[in-house]
């Protein structure tokens, strides 16, 4: 067991003499010889987890979202011994630096609209990828959409590489544990950050180069197994195709591809080589025992079988993590030499100027692509600025109409203010006018109160003189029957007749002239005089009070007449709109209202207190 | 080792899709598989039957139909005693596509076989005829006939039709033109594969000559 040295395997292995772990039978292997493979996408995946297990994978998760781009310490240990299933889709996408990618999600959604040349061959191989799983198994399935959809997109997004077949396997194993668009940057990664996508390109050169550096590492760590592949003509590309093409994912039950994902995630292409070497170390008995058509059938129908149980599948893992893989790049240069040394100088050189046309030919298609993007963004770019400038024509024209706007308001406030103004002033004239009005108004009210006055004096004055005149007159005519009797007759009548009686006493005294000599004669005459100034003098100061009543009246309207024009000047101000004004005008119309309460203050109350002391 | 006269090895090609793995499985396990996943690379089957008392042993490698594996499975016709081109009767871009197929076989093994002055065993083969058809009879026969295909039949996989028939015609061509040429003798080296494309033509074309 010489040829183990190099193996490092599992703490639980003797490193130095370590047979491998040997596998468990699988329960349908031993009892027929059933020559059916193994569909794709076969077998169930185990869901459980130990709590030991999961509290491992919570701390190292909440490490690693606080900081994405460093990968916890204690991660690697976790993934070698098999993600949980439950955290597969996050953990994939953390390993891979993809999560939340969303301009590659958008690009997604962009994608699946356009059409491939593809088309049929993916709808073909949709239909046949992972029969065996619940979720792709019916035509026409939401499994099966979604794996079209992923695959055509990537045709598109990867125009080198297109769609190959192989592609629907790993992307299936994707599908089934994220969303297509995540699934898709998923995929993106793998294929470029991964180097998935270089072993399709340019014929598989790198897939050869993969399957020498193959059969290198096995002479080095399986030779006796290697021998005898090569002495029974066993070559990688015959049995190793897929199993690097898909990375594994064809042919193995479900739980062995995720387990192979999550190391390959992990530590990138390298565990491709550790999964072959430990699937060859694994089996290396059995196949050493095989001839060429058992070898070769040994690795199409029970091998992928085998891994059926869960148990063998983490032996394989634990296995392949312990195998180490060196001096790739040592047989890399290897593979290029031998193959230079062997090829014919003029092959050599037609295939050097062929990969030269070749890159010439990316090369001009990028000038083109890149051209064709530049001509498109000069074209945009000048849309826009077309668009820019004609929304900055606008805006001046705007502008221009806006200032003609500003100076006409300008104009219309100017006038308003000077409107203003003169409603002001008429104001102010009116208030000043009907001010002396009522200051004149007054004064004659004064004279006129103190005429009454001297009036009422002078009529008591008369009156006390002539009830004085009476009383001598009785008392002169005492002696004189017929005196006395008229008097008495005179004093018996109303008073109203007093005027009558007196002028009866006028006639009987000019009847008795010559009688008698009559006290009273000479008096008659101007106390008649007196009582018809005074009464025309009354008259004349009612007309007077009526003319001072009319033109309080006539104020009065005045006053409305200029009320009304303030209304109008408010009016024309609000139909102005322009707040400022409004405030001035509301402002003015304060004061003005302050005027003309004062003003109607006065002018109501004039004529109140008139009508109360001279009741007409 | 089993004790077998002859040893060919037969190689199919043609577009994805076409029914290859299905018509092999047929033949070599008697099956039909419902789903046949996509072939990655190449896939390997071997029968053995019994022609004219002798046992010859078919090896059958089955190919991925898409068209960038070809640079893969052309390494694998070099060797080859008789290639299969199968189309598909249903889809008449299958048959569209046959013209590529024969510039391959003629680039990749004619030149091999040339140079032992024995062309390989050509046979066309029109799978699914259990379907409605999109490729006329005659039109394939004519292009069999133009193409100097040895060989031209229409098969189907889901019905078993023609498939026995097709490869144990095979063996028998195969087995008359070798015992025309090597008096019966067939060296065992036969059994050595290599199908590396740096290797040199493979040995078992050099036991022709012997």
């Amino acid at each position: 067991m010489n040829h183990l040295v190099n193996l490092n395997f599992p703490s639980a292995f003797d490193k130095s003499k370590a047979d491998p772990p040997s596998l468990v039978a699988a329960p349908e292997e031993e009892d027929s010889d059933n020559d059916e493979p193994l569909l794709s996408g076969s077998g169930e995946v185990s869901k459980e987890c130990s709590e030991v297990e999961l509290q491992g994978w919570a701390d190292v998760l909440a490490k690693w979202r606080k900081d994405l781009n460093q990968r916890p310490k204690g991660l690697a240990e976790l993934v070698k011994r098999g993600v949980p299933e439950a955290l597969r889709g996050e953990v994939w996408q953390l390993l891979a630096c993809c999560q939340d990618d969303l301009a590659l999600m958008e690009e997604y959604r962009v994608l699946i609209t356009k059409e491939t040349p593809f088309e049929l061959f993916i709808r073909k191989d949709t239909n046949r990828t992972f029969p065996a799983n619940e979720y792709f198994k019916e035509s026409g399935s939401s499994g099966q959409d979604s794996l079209y959809r992923l695959c055509k997109a990537y045709s598109i997004y990867d125009q080198e590489i297109g769609y190959c077949q192989g592609l629907t396997f790993i992307t299936a194993a994707l599908l089934l544990h994220m969303p297509e668009e995540q699934a898709f940057c998923l995929l993106v990664r793998i294929m470029h950050q991964y180097r998935v996508r270089n072993l399709f390109r340019s014929g598989f050169e790198e897939l050869q180069l993969q399957f020498y550096q193959l059969e290198r590492i096995m002479e080095d760590l399986i030779p006796d197994l290697h021998q005898h592949f090569v002495a029974s003509g066993i070559e990688a590309h015959m049995y190793a195709s897929q199993w690097f093409l898909t990375l594994f994912s064809a042919k193995f039950p479900l739980h062995v591809v995720f387990y192979i994902l999550d190391l390959f995630l992990l530590q990138g292409i390298e565990t491709i080589f550790q999964v072959a070497i430990a699937l060859l170390q694994l089996s290396r008995k059995e196949l050493l025992e095989l001839d060429f058509e058992g070898v070769l059938k040994h690795f199409r129908v029970h091998l992928p079988k085998r891994y059926r149980v869960e148990e063998n599948a983490r032996i394989l893992l634990q296995t392949a993590v312990g195998v180490k893989i060196k001096k790739l790049a040592k047989y890399e240069k290897e593979y290029h030499a031998t193959r230079a040394d062997r090829m014919d100088p003029v092959e050599r050189l037609k295939q050097e100027n062929k990969k030269l046309l070749e890159s010439n030919l990316r090369l001009e298609q990028e000038n083109d692509d890149l051209s064709h993007d530049l001509v498109n963004s000069k074209l945009q770019l000048g849309k826009q600025l077309e668009i820019a400038e004609d929304k900055a024509d606008c805006l001046q024209k705007e502008l221009i109409v806006t200032k003609q706007l500003l100076i006409d308001v300008v104009d219309e406030k100017k006038r308003l203010e000077d409107e203003i103004k003169q409603v002001k002033e008429v104001f102010r004239k009116a208030t000043a006018k009907t001010d002396i009005d009522i200051k004149r108004d007054a004064k004659i009210i004064e004279q006129y109160k103190e005429i009454c006055s001297k009036l009422s004096e002078r009529l008591e004055q008369e009156q006390n003189t002539l009830t004085e005149k009476l009383n001598s007159l009785q008392l002169a005519c005492k002696d004189c029957e017929k005196c006395c009797k008229i008097i008495k007759k005179c004093l018996s009548g109303e008073k109203d007749q007093v005027s009558d009686q007196d002028a009866d006493i006028t006639e009987a005294n000019s009847g008795n002239a010559e009688e008698f000599t009559h006290p009273l004669a000479p008096l008659p005459t101007p106390s008649g005089q007196d009582t018809t100034s005074m009464e025309s003098k009354v008259r004349e100061l009612e007309l007077e009070l009526a003319q001072t009543k009319l033109a309080l009246v006539e104020t009065k309207c005045q006053n409305q007449e200029l009320i009304h024009q303030l209304a109008a000047a408010q009016t024309e101000a609000q139909q102005a709109k322009n707040f400022w004004f409004n405030k001035t005008i509301s402002s003015i119309r304060e004061v003005a209202k302050k005027d003309y309460k004062d003003k109607s203050k006065y002018n109501s109350s004039v004529p109140r207190k008139g009508s109360r002391e001279f009741p007409s | 080792m089993e004790d077998y006269k002859y040893l060919f090895k037969i190689v199919l090609i043609g577009n994805a899709g076409v029914g290859k793995t299905c018509l092999v499985r047929r033949f070599a396990q008697g099956v039909f598989p419902n789903v046949q996943g996509a072939t990655i690379g190449v896939d390997f089957m071997i029968k053995s039957l019994m022609v004219n008392d002798v046992k010859v042993k078919l090896q059958i490698w089955d190919t991925a139909g898409q068209e960038r594996f070809r640079s893969i499975t052309q390494s694998y016709y070099r060797s080859a005693h008789c290639l299969i081109l199968v189309y598909d009767v249903f889809s008449q871009c299958s048959f569209d596509s046959l013209p590529q197929w024969c510039r391959d076989i003629d680039q990749y093994a004619g030149a091999a076989i040339a140079g032992n002055g024995r062309n390989v065993l050509k046979v066309l083969v029109g799978n699914k005829c259990d379907k409605d058809r999109e490729v006329p009879l005659h039109i394939a026969e004519q292009f069999a006939h133009n193409n100097n295909f040895d060989l031209f039949m229409e098969t189907s996989a889901l019905e078993a039709e023609n498939v026995e028939k097709l490869f144990r015609e095979i063996a028998e061509i195969l087995v008359s033109r070798n015992q025309e040429s090597n008096g019966g003798t067939m060296s065992r080296s036969i059994t050595s594969n290599s199908f590396n494309q740096s290797s040199k033509p493979s040995n078992c074309f050099n036991c022709f000559s012997n």
